[in-house]
């Protein structure tokens, strides 16, 4: 064997022994982070529904599951939520009071004083924090930590991690209803479907003489990014809001792309959403020869959480967009109260803000 | 007279060099001890203690109570494996550096100049992308292990020159395989946002997350590189002077260099895996160790462990403690603290009074 060759196979060697120990080693603790689907939770008067969480675009990570299987028998009472769309959706279905932390961006409602408040870093979860409340449950969107992590927070702390992501109107009502049952809440999130449809199907009628043909169609700039402009297309439900609007996005790539000028351009739209964290300079620079920019065609978003968070309080931006563009047809003031219409009479009024 | 002379100075530095050592030892021993004692959450003293003492093996069981639940969760399932993750990764990082710039006689490389970092990162970014769960919960931590090994082991015999592995040609090969493997990591960055926080913390690097598992096996193959290194002290003080005085004294050159390549590999690459990229431990620890002990390997091979593990370990409690409930990235710590180090470590190279 000449010298290379025996150089080659030592250090093959050496690279099994390491890989095998590091598997062994896997294999010996049987250690698993593997998403579940299906969730089973008994009601308080004793029935077990099954919900599958896929239907919210969603999973869990859930220490020693069963047929994997996370079986919940009592309802939630201290939650951790680190999506903004989640707090806002628990404090409107009265289960803000199971709540015991939220992240910095969860600020409707205010967090009260026993609510322990996260200011999340990019891809870190404050293990040690998290595990002081000694929550049932961490919610949170995809994505966003570390694996090991969440491998700590499942498998060694026995804190269940479930990830909520809708990507669509009928996801967020899902989402209601999930919420509604893991906090025993079952019934407001019923009534708080009730009034999202209702008013989406107000909205279809006073949109009704508004032709394909007749859409205006839009570009949303989410925000400068590397290579081009961060932007919304077809499977995310901001791209549903403006369908429901009655808008047609230029934009025909799936999901939250990153597109290059040129593609805007090329693609001609009659307006340019602009959101709220945009500046008019940066607009002028990045799209100068864009028509839409010249003819100053552009609208602005006041406030994004109301787009970009998936729950209820959509239905406030669809109408505000449907207003923008269509005025004759549609008013903000036309959806129809919160409270009157639920009875779920929120101290703090969902629709503070949209405007402003 | 002159023999006693000698041996006499001979004794004095023996001791000398003891003394040292012995008080590194105890102020790792300290760090390690406050390091437990200090986080987001405060845990009283005396419940740390009793967490402490219900730890020791056979007496465990009587010592007195006085912590909740959760603060021995947060003791020992967080802080402890955090801090013994810390001196870990620390030492390896060191050792790797002390090997390295003896094998190069280069005092500006660290190990992740071979190729170690970027095959690491390469891993991690390939598993988070295809969501792969081949190795359970650590499959990103295993596959940052095995990329990194592989292109080391690349990068090694693509520095092949007629039987030798000259080290200009095996420095350049490294870099030029760290820009190229950076590419393809960039490459798939772009084409998956929501990998970008997860991979952003990855190369940050963050302590944050270790179990118990994976620093068991991580800890093995940290001291076992650390002993093998060890005892290649004579003939990588051989290689510092040089390639031609090494084999002017009978060192198998060529073999030495692979030898304690793949064992710093092996090591750095088992520690990265857990921690992500830590930068400046490796390339700044080595010379603290020559400025205290000298040059020789045989006391700063063991030594530069000892202070690495300080070093990364007192940087991660600045992380922990710097910003109130958040976790900052310990690579920003070390790379605050290490550049200016650096700095000062070459004003004196500069005025001569220290030669690495």
């Amino acid at each position: 064997m000449n010298q290379k060759l025996k150089i080659i196979v030592a250090v093959a060697i050496v690279v099994v022994v390491a890989a095998s120990a590091f598997g062994v080693n896997y294999y010996l603790h049987k250690g698993k982070l593997e998403p579940v689907y299906n969730m089973k939770i008994m009601e308080a008067n004793g029935t077990v529904d099954a919900f599958n969480l896929s239907t919210v675009g969603g999973y869990a990570y859930f220490p020693a599951q069963q047929n994997n299987t996370w079986y919940l028998s009592h309802p939630l009472s201290r939650i951790v939520t680190l999506i903004p769309s989640v707090t806002a959706t628990l404090y409107a279905l009265h289960a803000y009071n199971d709540v015991v932390g939220v992240d910095q961006y969860s600020i409707y409602p205010t967090p009260g004083k026993n609510v322990t408040v996260f200011d999340l870093n990019v891809g870190s979860l404050p293990i040690e924090s998290i595990a002081n409340l000694t929550p049932d449950v961490v919610i949170t969107t995809a994505g966003g930590f570390s694996n090991q992590q969440i491998n700590q927070m499942v498998n060694v702390l026995h804190i269940p991690y479930l990830v909520l992501d809708p990507g669509s109107i009928s996801q967020i009502e899902n989402q209601n209803n999930l919420l509604g049952l893991l906090t025993g809440t079952s019934s407001n999130a019923g009534i708080i479907n009730s009034w999202m449809n209702s008013n989406l199907q107000n909205l279809s009628k006073d949109l009704g003489n508004i032709s394909a043909g007749a859409e205006k169609s839009v570009f949303y700039y989410l925000y400068p990014a590397s290579g081009g402009i961060y932007t919304v297309g077809p499977g995310s439900f901001v791209n549903q809001e403006l369908n429901i609007a009655h808008l047609k996005n230029i934009v025909n790539i799936s999901g939250y792309p990153t597109v290059s000028t040129s593609y805007v351009i090329n693609a001609t739209p009659e307006y340019v959403l602009l959101d709220q964290y945009v500046n008019q300079t940066t607009l002028n620079q990045s799209l100068p020869g864009l028509n839409a920019v010249k003819e100053h065609h552009v609208v602005a978003v006041a406030n994004d959480t109301f787009f970009t968070e998936p729950n209820f309080r959509i239905i406030y931006s669809i109408y505000w967009l449907a207003q923008q563009f269509y005025p004759s047809n549609v008013n903000l003031s036309d959806v129809s109260s919160f409270n009157s219409y639920t009875h779920l009479n929120l101290a703090q009024n969902p629709e503070t803000g949209v405007n402003s | 007279m002159v023999d006693a002379e000698i041996t006499e100075k001979g004794h004095r530095r023996i001791s000398l060099f003891f003394t040292k050592a012995v008080i590194l030892a105890a102020f790792l021993a300290i760090s390690i001890i406050y390091s437990t004692f200090i986080g987001s959450v405060n845990i009283p003293v005396s419940s740390i203690t009793a967490i402490y003492l219900r730890q020791l093996p056979f007496i465990g069981g009587y010592a007195a109570s006085g912590y909740t639940a959760t603060q021995y969760e947060i003791i020992v399932l967080v802080r402890e494996p955090e801090v013994i993750g810390a001196v870990m990764v620390g030492a390896a990082l060191a050792l790797g550096g002390t090997s390295v710039q003896s094998v190069f006689r280069n005092p500006i490389t660290e190990p992740y100049i071979i190729g170690i970092s970027s095959g690491a990162t390469l891993g991690a970014v390939i598993a988070l992308s295809t969501n792969t769960s081949i190795f359970g919960a650590y499959s990103v931590q295993i596959l940052a292990f095995i990329t990194s090994l592989a292109v080391v082991l690349g990068v090694y015999f693509l520095s092949f020159r007629t039987g030798r592995v000259p080290p200009i040609y095996l420095l350049l090969t490294g870099i030029a395989i760290s820009l190229f493997i950076s590419a393809i990591v960039g490459l798939i960055l772009f084409s998956n946002l929501r990998l970008q926080n997860e991979t952003f913390a990855w190369l940050l690097g963050s302590l944050s997350g270790i179990t118990w598992q994976e620093l068991g096996l991580v800890s093995l193959l940290v001291i076992l590189s650390g002993f093998i290194l060890s005892t290649l002290w004579r003939e990588l003080d051989a290689l510092q002077m040089g390639e031609p005085h090494a084999r002017s004294i009978g060192v198998n050159v060529e073999r030495t260099k692979l030898l304690a390549l793949i064992i710093t590999t092996v090591g750095v690459s088992a520690a990265v895996s857990i921690s992500g990229l830590i930068g400046f431990v490796g390339l700044v620890i080595p010379h603290l160790g020559r400025m205290l002990f000298g040059g020789s390997n045989r006391k700063v091979i063991p030594m530069s462990a000892i202070l690495g593990g300080i070093f990364l370990l007192l940087s991660d409690d600045l992380a922990r403690t710097m910003v109130h409930n958040e976790v900052l990235p310990v690579g920003i710590i070390t790379g605050l603290i290490g550049v200016p180090f650096f700095m000062y470590m070459l004003s004196r190279i500069s005025r001569g009074s220290y030669v690495s």
